[in-house]
C-alpha cells in the first residue's frame, strides 16, 4: 500500500474483496437497481396479503387487468414528472392540464364536431401547448416552476370550470375504443417479448463497453440476474393478460412511453444533463450546457404526455369532467418519490416511479375489493409515502 | 483588565479551562468495509499546539470526530482519556461539557442573522423569556474586539467575507469554555493576516493552558505554531516528533505522509512555448454593486501555447471575476475581448468558451466543479460528452473508453467508475474535475486553486498533469493564492493588485516577496 504508482491504477478497476454479506450485494449491484428489486419484493408481498384478504379476488386476471387500466393514466404522468422532477423541477398542475386537455376533445367533437383523429391530435397540441406555456415561464422568463404550475393548478381549474359552464361534456362519438381495446395475443407477446429483449441488450451493451475498455464486469450481477428479475416481471404480466383479453391499449401505450423516457434518459446526452442539472446547476452551466433550453424541452414533453394522458382519460369516462382528476398531480409525485426520486433533483429513474405508481393503485384496489371505503386508502398511501421516505433517506445515510 | 483600551475586551482567560492532557490508546474504526483507523495511539501533552497532518483518507477527521464527540462511544474501539480518566462521550454536547471543541473545515455559519446572533447562538442572554438585544450585542461586540475580527455585531453573516466568517466560527467556540480546541484545516480559506491573527489568539490560548488539535496541509504552518507533530498515513501514525529540535523537519514530515521520499514538489516540465493561444485585451468587469471600485480594471495578458502563466493576487484582487467573466459566466455586464487562437470568443455563455477551445476548472469543486451525487464516469465526460453523442444517443463504449484512459492516466483512487463522486476524498475529486476538462480537449485551460485542499502527494500529481498539459501544446493560465506554487509552475507570474495588472516576471526572476509585495499595492522601487 505503502507504493504509489501502478499498483493504485490497478486499485482503480479492480473491486476490492469484502466480506460484509449487505456490502456485497451493494457493490455488485447499482442502487438503483436495487431500489427497483426492493420495490418489486413489497410490491409482490402486498399483492400476497390482498389475495389472502380478498379470497383470491385481488391476483385473478380480470383483475389484474383492471389495476393495469387503472394504473396507466397515473404511470404515463410519471414519466413525465420524473424527466420534470430530475433536473429539479416540480410540476403542481397536472390534475388542472389533463383536465383542460380531455375538455379540448370533447368539446372539439361535442360543440364543433371536428372528426375524432383530428380531435385527438387537437388534444396533444393543447397538451403541448400548455408545456410550451410552462416552459416559456419557467426557462425563458426565470419564474420558478413551483410558482408556474402552482399558477396554472389554480387558473386551469377555473378555466376548466368557465368553458364548460361547470358541467360534464360527452363526445358525440363514443371515443371510448382507446380504453377498451385490447391487443390481439400476438401482438401482446410480441410486444412483451421485445421489451424484454430490448432490455437484455441494452444491459448487454452496457457490459461489452466495460469489457472493452478492460474493466471487469460480473456478468451474474450486470446482465443474468436484472434479465431475470426484468424477465419474470415480464413473463407474469404476459401471462395476466393472455389469460384475460390481452394487452390493454392504455398499458401498450403506457409501455412504450416507459421505454421511450427510460432511454432518453439514461442513453441520451439530453438526459445525462438533465441529471446533471440536477445534480449541480452550476457545474452543468460551467460544463456548457444550456440550462433554458433543457427546462424547456423538458415542460414541452411533458405537455404531450398531458394530451396522451387526456385522451385515456376520456375514453375511459367517455365524457369530460371539469373537476375530475383532482389530486392527480400529487399521486404522481408520491409515486415518482416512492419510486426514488429525488425532490432536489438529480435523481431518479421511470421504472422506480411506475414501481411506485403501481404500489399506490394496488392499496387502492385491494382496499377497494376489501370494501373499506376510499378515505383509509388515503391514509394508507400517506403511510406508504412516509415509510418509504424514510427507509430512502436512512439507507442513504448509512453507505458513506 | 486595568487601562482603558483593554477595558472593553473579554479577558482570554475567563473562558479557559486548564492543563489537562489527552491520550488516545489503541483506536480502531471501521467504516463498513474500510478500516478507517488502526490501533491509533496519541499522547497530546498539555497546553501545547498539537499537529496532526496526513494525505487526505489518512484517518485525521476520523479520529477527530470521535475525539469531539461527533462520532460517539462504542462506534469505535479503543479508548479516550482525559488526564488520564477514560471518558466516552456520547455526543457533542458531551464532549463541549468537556471542554472539547472541533472547528469544522466548512462554515458551520447561519447566514441570515447577524454576527451577534451567530457568536451567541443558543445561549442569547435573556430578560423575561425574550432575547435581551442589548446585552447580546454589548457582550459580542466585546469577543469581537477581543479576536480582532474587523467586522460589527449588527452586520449580518452572509455580508462577511468567508474567512471572517471562519473567524467569527472559531471565536464562538474559543469562548465557550474550550480545554481542548481541534482546529480542522482553519486556514485553509484565510488570507496571509488573517491566519497571523488566528495565530496569535492561539498563541495566547497556549500560553494560558489551552491544548490546541491542529490538521493542516501546510508545512510552513505547522513550523509556525506546532510544538508537536504527528502524521499519520492509511489509518496509522507513522510518524510522531518534535517541531523545533530538527532542521531536517519538513523533508521528514513529507516523506512520511507520502510514504516516499519527495525530492522534487514541483516538477516543472520544460515545454517549447509556441504561439499565442489566449489573448484578454482590456478586460473590464464592473462591480456588480453600483458604485464600487469594478473587480477587474482594463486588464490585459496573453498565454501561448505550450506555457503556464500564473496569476497570483490576494483576497478581493479580481482574479476569480477576471476568470468567470472571461469564460462567459459572469452574470453581470463585462466589456473587454478573449482572442483563442486568433478568433475572437462570445462571452455570452460557458457552453460558447468550451466551443473556441477553453476551459475552466473553478476553484471550489463541490459548489461549481462536480455534480456530488452522480458517478465519477458522468463526471469525467460531462462536458466532452458531445463528442460522445454524434447523434444524441451517447456511444458507450467511447465513453466507457475515455472515462479508463482518464481514471488510469490520473491515478483517480475508486471502487469502479459508477462510483459517486460525494464518496470519493478531496484530492480524488480534484482529478475527476481536471479530468473532466482534460477530457474535453481544451486549447486554453484556466485553473483556478487547483490543488486547494488537497494533500502533498496528490498535488504533485496534478503538478505532473499540468506538465502533461502543457506539453501536449495546450495553453494554462494558473490562478492560485499559494504562492510557492505560483512561482515555481509558472513560465510567467503576474501579480494582480484591486482588479489591475501590478507586475510580471518571467521564469526565475520572481521571489515570494516581490511577488507579495506586488499584489498588495507595492511598487518596485519600493
Amino acid at each position: 500500500m505503502s507504493e504509489g504508482g501502478p499498483q493504485t491504477a490497478q486499485a482503480a478497476t479492480t473491486l476490492s474483496p469484502v466480506l460484509h454479506p449487505l456490502r456485497f450485494w451493494r457493490d455488485r449491484l447499482i442502487s438503483e437497481q436495487l431500489r427497483s428489486f426492493a420495490l418489486v419484493g413489497i410490491l409482490l408481498l402486498v399483492w400476497v396479503v390482498f389475495e389472502f384478504m380478498t379470497n383470491g379476488l385481488f391476483l385473478s386476471p380480470r383483475n389484474l387487468s383492471i389495476l393495469s387500466l387503472q394504473v396507466a393514466i397515473t404511470a404515463i404522468l410519471c414519466a413525465g414528472i420524473v424527466m420534470v422532477i430530475v433536473p429539479g423541477h416540480i410540476d403542481l398542475s397536472i390534475g388542472g392540464a389533463v383536465v383542460v386537455c380531455a375538455i379540448v376533445t370533447a368539446m372539439a367533437m361535442a360543440k364543433y364536431h371536428i372528426a375524432m383523429p383530428i380531435a385527438m391530435l387537437l388534444t396533444l397540441v393543447a397538451g403541448i401547448a400548455l408545456g410550451v406555456w410552462h416552459g416559456f415561464w419557467i426557462a425563458f422568463m426565470g419564474v420558478p416552476s413551483f410558482i408556474v404550475t402552482l399558477a396554472s393548478f389554480i387558473a386551469l381549474r377555473g378555466f376548466a370550470l368557465v368553458i364548460t359552464n361547470g358541467v360534464s361534456i360527452s363526445p358525440d362519438v363514443s371515443i371510448t375504443f382507446l380504453a377498451n381495446y385490447y391487443l390481439p395475443q400476438w401482438a401482446t407477446i410480441a410486444m412483451v417479448t421485445l421489451l424484454w429483449v430490448g432490455f437484455v441488450v441494452l444491459a448487454w451493451r452496457s457490459r461489452v463497453a466495460r469489457l472493452a475498455a478492460g474493466i471487469e464486469v460480473p456478468i451474474v450481477s450486470s446482465v443474468l440476474i436484472p434479465a431475470a428479475v426484468f424477465g419474470a416481471v415480464c413473463l407474469v404480466g404476459m401471462v395476466i393478460a393472455l389469460a384475460y383479453l390481452g394487452l390493454p391499449l392504455p398499458v401498450a401505450i403506457l409501455l412504450t412511453i416507459i421505454a421511450v423516457v427510460t432511454l432518453v434518459l439514461r442513453n441520451t446526452r439530453f438526459g445525462r444533463h438533465l441529471y446533471a442539472i440536477g445534480g449541480n446547476a452550476e457545474a452543468a452551466r460551467l460544463a456548457g450546457i444550456s440550462i433554458r433550453w433543457h427546462t424547456f424541452w423538458v415542460f414541452l414533453a411533458m405537455g404531450l404526455l398531458y394530451g396522451i394522458a387526456a385522451l385515456i382519460y376520456i375514453s375511459r369516462l367517455d365524457a369530460a369532467q371539469p373537476t375530475g382528476a383532482t389530486g392527480e398531480e400529487l399521486l404522481v409525485i408520491a409515486a415518482a418519490v416512492i419510486g426514488g426520486t429525488s425532490l432536489m433533483g438529480g435523481r431518479g429513474t421511470v421504472i422506480g416511479a411506475i414501481l411506485g405508481a403501481v404500489l399506490m393503485e394496488s392499496l387502492n384496489n385491494g382496499m377497494s375489493l376489501m370494501n373499506l371505503p376510499s378515505s383509509y386508502q388515503q391514509v394508507a398511501v400517506g403511510v406508504v409515502l412516509l415509510l418509504a421516505v424514510f427507509v430512502d433517506v436512512r439507507s442513504r445515510k448509512t453507505v458513506r | 483588565m486595568t487601562s482603558p483600551h483593554e477595558a472593553a475586551e473579554h479577558s482570554l482567560g475567563e473562558v479557559v479551562g486548564l492543563g489537562e492532557s489527552l491520550e488516545v490508546q489503541g483506536i480502531d474504526k471501521w467504516f463498513s468495509a474500510t478500516h478507517a483507523l488502526r490501533q491509533v495511539s496519541l499522547k497530546v501533552a498539555p497546553g501545547t499546539v498539537h499537529a496532526i497532518v496526513g494525505e487526505n483518507g489518512a484517518g485525521k477527521s476520523t479520529l477527530m470526530r470521535i475525539l469531539a464527540g461527533v462520532t460517539p462511544a462504542g462506534d469505535y474501539d479503543g479508548t479516550v482519556l482525559i488526564d488520564g480518566r477514560p471518558i466516552a462521550f456520547k455526543g457533542i454536547v458531551d464532549a463541549e461539557r468537556a471542554g472539547v471543541f472541533l472547528v469544522p473545515q466548512e462554515l458551520t455559519t447561519v447566514p441570515g442573522i447577524t454576527v451577534a446572533e451567530n457568536l451567541m447562538l443558543n445561549r442569547e442572554p435573556g430578560r423575561f423569556g425574550l432575547i435581551d438585544y442589548k446585552a447580546m450585542f454589548v457582550t459580542a461586540a466585546k469577543w469581537i474586539r477581543t479576536f480582532r475580527i474587523d467586522v460589527e455585531p449588527t452586520m449580518l453573516m452572509q455580508s462577511l467575507s468567508v474567512p471572517q466568517q471562519q473567524l467569527v466560527t472559531i471565536a464562538r467556540a474559543m469562548t465557550r469554555g474550550v480545554k481542548f480546541l481541534i482546529l480542522d484545516e482553519p486556514t485553509a480559506t484565510l488570507a496571509e493576516s488573517e491566519t497571523e491573527v488566528l495565530f496569535s489568539r492561539v498563541r495566547d490560548f497556549r500560553r494560558l493552558g489551552v491544548t490546541t488539535l491542529y490538521i493542516s496541509h501546510r508545512l510552513s504552518e505547522i513550523r509556525q505554531i506546532a510544538d508537536r507533530v504527528t502524521v499519520m498515513r492509511d489509518g496509522r501514525v507513522v510518524d510522531d516528533l518534535d517541531v523545533r529540535d530538527a532542521a531536517t523537519t519538513p523533508r521528514r514530515i513529507v516523506r512520511s505522509m507520502v510514504g516516499r521520499d519527495i525530492a522534487e514538489l514541483y516538477p516543472k516540465r520544460d515545454v517549447e512555448i509556441g504561439g499565442v493561444a489566449l489573448e484578454l485585451k482590456n478586460f473590464t468587469v464592473p462591480n456588480l454593486i453600483a458604485e464600487r471600485r469594478p473587480y477587474v480594471t482594463d486588464l490585459s495578458l496573453t498565454v501561448r501555447s505550450g506555457e503556464i502563466v500564473g496569476l497570483f493576487g490576494v483576497v478581493g484582487s479580481g482574479t476569480a471575476q477576471l476568470a468567470r467573466a472571461a469564460f462567459g459566466a459572469w452574470p453581470g455586464r463585462v466589456s473587454g475581448e478573449v482572442v483563442v487562437k486568433g478568433k475572437p470568443v462570445s462571452l455570452s455563455s460557458p457552453g460558447k468558451a468550451i466551443a473556441a477551445g477553453m476551459g475552466y476548472l473553478t476553484g471550489d469543486r463541490k459548489t461549481s466543479g462536480l455534480v456530488l451525487g452522480r458517478s465519477i464516469a458522468e463526471n469525467i465526460t460531462l462536458v466532452a460528452l458531445k463528442q460522445l453523442s454524434p447523434h444524441q444517443v451517447i456511444d458507450q463504449r467511447a465513453e466507457v473508453g475515455m472515462v479508463k484512459d482518464y481514471v488510469e492516466r490520473f491515478r483517480i483512487k475508486a471502487t469502479s467508475i459508477d462510483q459517486p463522486v460525494a464518496e470519493l476524498s478531496g484530492g480524488t475529486q480534484q482529478k475527476v474535475v481536471a479530468a473532466k476538462w482534460m477530457a474535453a480537449a481544451p486549447d486554453v485551460l484556466i485553473l483556478e486553486e487547483p490543488t486547494f485542499g488537497v494533500d502533498v502527494g496528490t498535488k504533485v500529481e496534478i503538478y505532473s498533469l499540468m506538465g502533461e498539459i502543457v506539453a501536449e501544446g495546450r495553453a494554462l493560465l494558473l490562478i492560485s493564492s499559494d504562492l510557492q506554487e505560483v512561482i515555481a509552475m509558472s513560465d510567467r507570474v503576474l501579480a494582480v493588485h484591486d482588479g489591475r495588472l501590478a507586475d510580471s516576471w518571467d521564469r526565475g526572476s520572481a521571489t515570494e516577496e516581490a511577488v507579495m509585495h506586488a499584489a498588495t499595492g507595492g511598487r518596485r522601487d519600493e
